[in-house]
């Protein structure tokens, strides 16, 4: 028998099968609770205030916002940029860790996918308007037409763009409802009342949970997970491709895909920790999502700041010795210039703040570690606000060098956007599975001690049984213990 | 309609509340020659492959091909619209720049390869909106481990069988395939 005592266990407590299930599926049933409606109600009124902005925005168009001439991207970029990177830790737990065999993941994947999915619905937004006139949307993609040489430009990062981010949505979603479609069979089945019972029934396409679907099921994540690792890092290459094949000082470097991905990765583990020590606390499963996953997550936002920390380093060394004035100019300008504070609080946020996690009590205090996700996030968004903007405000010709203040409309967009996030999290807590059952349950005896597994079920379970500790078809080790002697002797004892 | 459509074999359902006793069980009743229809598990149960001889899936294979389908169309794409249909001139850069169209060659074979296996998946699964399949255990989800062992009826022999093998409930009923050239989403009744 294999153990691992250095390691605690994922879940807490000694839950049995049918436990599980009434802790994860008792909320979708019983009525929402009193905070699940008080914040339902406040994102909603958020997302008024993101209606009531993209509205003036498409009546009155892009003079609304203040952007000029010199300045042409500021607010709008900087939220996509953002929102795109938050939807980047979902991947990563339910793919790169899935690869990696990573059991704690099992916990916490769902809702960072969910997570990923509504940060890209998000960041989708935000092109849209700054195109200025949303439907005509379809010029996009290229679809034939009769408007002459209206084909896309494929040489063009922002046509790359319109393609990543929508296979990754798409893809984010097919694992998601992959995931999803055997927990809503257990819904289904445990629903009592014929409307829930037939729309989860709908969803749930029919899914019984026989040996093929297992087998099948099994075999599709795996290899939506193989795609899904090399698709994340694409998408905030991509993104970075955006600034990186332009000619603007601070923008054009070749470190950017990396520094991006590093950085994506940061702030989307920054936004799971934000979500979960909450949702843990109010959804009551913090069994579940434990101080161990915390930690966990701590230690990767520890360590994607120090990439981050690195890779503004490195690119300011690089402006510095590279004897171009532009660039050189560029970078003092963003550490010493009108937009200094905002370079400050970039770095003190994301390069600073995350070092704390080098101590253990740091890593398990929630409280802490929700105040660090908070300054991740905030750091995060400046980054890209620092990136853009100081980029762009004092540009080669002195004469057109200008200061860039966003209009309520912007922040009205920004803050709206935060509404249209957690409105669509808010549903999904209270209408899916917050936590994927079923690989729950699967990791469950793998990961428990050896006294807690004995007390599952109330009874003994042969010890010597070996658990099959990686995700791979082949049985064969199973073939050379005979799990039938290791039983009949434990019945003799 | 559906009784043509529906093949119907007798069996004996053995309900487990264990996986571990299930996996040993399921070894057991194989060992007595008794022919296992199928098994129903709340969670993928490792090693019942083995033990039940269940073929790998050829998943990967049909992912391979949607995925060498989705870079032909993302090349073919971009070399047909911008190299031959309408060729422009981007800042003096050759019309059919291959770098320039890796992003979108591979995001569209990611997309394909996905969609493609998914879907595939789906639908030799039974997996279809509107599908009702017929549940054996209502538990079968959730914390139940069943296994359809077939029987024209429930002899003495069997019912100990399953009951050695750590079976918590013993029951006769009668297992619904479907008997069309692709799967239908109908009731399974």
């Amino acid at each position: 028998m294999v153990e691992a005592p250095i390691r605690e266990p994922l879940i807490l407590g000694n839950k049995t099968y049918k436990q599980i299930s009434d802790d994860v599926i008792g909320p979708i049933e019983n009525k929402p609770s009193m905070s699940w409606l008080a914040g339902f109600t406040a994102s909603v009124l958020v997302l008024g205030l993101f209606a009531v902005g993209v509205g003036i925005t498409l009546f009155e168009g892009i003079g609304a916002w203040g952007l000029q001439r010199t300045v042409g991207w500021a607010f709008d970029i900087t939220n996509f940029v953002f929102w795109v990177g938050i939807g980047h830790a979902g991947t990563l737990i339910s793919a790169v860790l899935l690869l990696f065999r990573q059991h704690w993941r099992t916990s916490i994947n769902r809702s960072a996918e969910a997570m990923t999915i509504f940060a890209v619905v998000c960041a989708g937004q935000f092109p849209l308007i700054h195109a200025g006139r949303p439907w005509v949307a379809y010029w996009i993609p290229p679809l034939p037409n009769d408007l002459g040489s209206l084909w896309p430009n494929f040489n063009s990062p922002l046509a790359w763009d319109v393609f990543a981010i929508s296979t990754y949505l798409t893809v984010s979603l097919v694992f998601w409802f992959c995931g999803l479609v055997p927990d809503f069979a257990l819904v289904r089945d445990r629903a009592t009342k014929k409307i829930p019972k037939f729309i989860y029934g709908f969803v749930s396409l029919g899914w019984t949970g026989s040996l093929k679907q297992w087998n099948r099921f099994e075999l599709v994540s795996l290899i939506l997970a193989g795609m899904a690792t090399p698709l994340v890092l694409s998408v905030h290459t991509i993104v970075s491709f955006d600034f990186a094949t332009s000619v603007i000082p601070g923008w054009h470097t070749t470190i950017f895909p990396p520094y991006f991905v590093a950085g994506a990765i940061f702030s989307g583990f920054g936004m799971v920790h934000t979500l979960l020590i909450v949702v843990r606390k109010v959804m009551n499963l913090e069994a579940y999502i434990t101080i161990n996953h915390l930690e966990q997550m701590a230690k990767v936002i520890m360590l994607t700041g120090t990439m981050v920390g690195i890779a503004y380093g490195t690119e300011m060394f690089m402006a510095m010795y590279s004897g171009y004035e532009y660039e050189m100019f560029t970078f003092m300008n963003r550490a010493f210039g009108p937009y200094a504070w905002a370079y400050w609080i970039m770095m003190s946020c994301n390069v600073i703040s995350p070092q704390v996690y080098w101590f253990k009590k740091a890593r398990t205090s929630p409280v802490f570690m929700f105040i660090i996700s908070i300054f991740v996030n905030i750091g995060m968004w400046f980054e890209r606000f620092v990136i853009i903007v100081t980029s762009l405000h004092r540009d080669f010709l002195v004469s057109s060098w200008s200061m860039y203040t966003p209009t309520w409309v912007e922040m009205a967009i920004l803050i709206g956007s935060f509404g249209l996030f957690f409105t669509l999290f808010f549903l999904f807590s209270k209408y899916l599975p917050m936590i994927a059952v079923s690989e729950v349950k699967a990791t469950y005896k793998l990961t428990q001690r050896g006294k807690d597994r004995d007390a599952l079920n109330g009874k003994s379970i042969p010890s010597d049984i070996v658990y099959d500790h990686d995700y791979s078809y082949s049985a064969d080790k199973l073939e050379k213990k005979t799990i039938e002697e290791s039983l009949s002797e434990s019945h003799d004892h | 309609m559906s009784s043509t459509l529906i093949k119907r074999t007798p069996c004996v359902v053995g309900v487990f509340d264990d996986d571990d006793v299930f996996l040993a069980g399921c070894k057991k009743i194989k060992d007595k020659n008794l022919n296992v229809l199928d098994a129903f598990t709340p969670f993928p149960v490792h090693g019942i492959e083995a033990v039940l001889n269940i073929p790998r899936s050829n998943l990967a294979i049909a992912a391979f091909m949607f995925g060498i389908f989705g870079f032909i169309c993302g090349l073919s794409l971009q070399v047909g619209l911008q190299g031959f249909d309408w060729p422009n001139n981007f800042g003096g850069k050759p019309p059919v720049a291959l770098p320039a169209f890796v992003p979108i060659t591979f995001e569209l074979t990611i997309l394909c390869a996905s969609l493609g296996m998914v879907g595939t998946y789906f639908f030799r699964s039974t997996l279809l909106p509107g599908f009702e399949p017929k549940i054996y255990d209502q538990h079968a989800t959730s914390h139940h481990f069943v296994v359809l062992v077939e029987a024209a009826n429930m002899t003495d022999d069997i019912k100990d069988a399953l009951k050695e093998a750590g079976a918590i409930e013993v029951r006769e009923d009668e297992y619904l395939e479907q008997n069309a050239p692709f799967p239908l989403p109908i009731k399974m009744k």
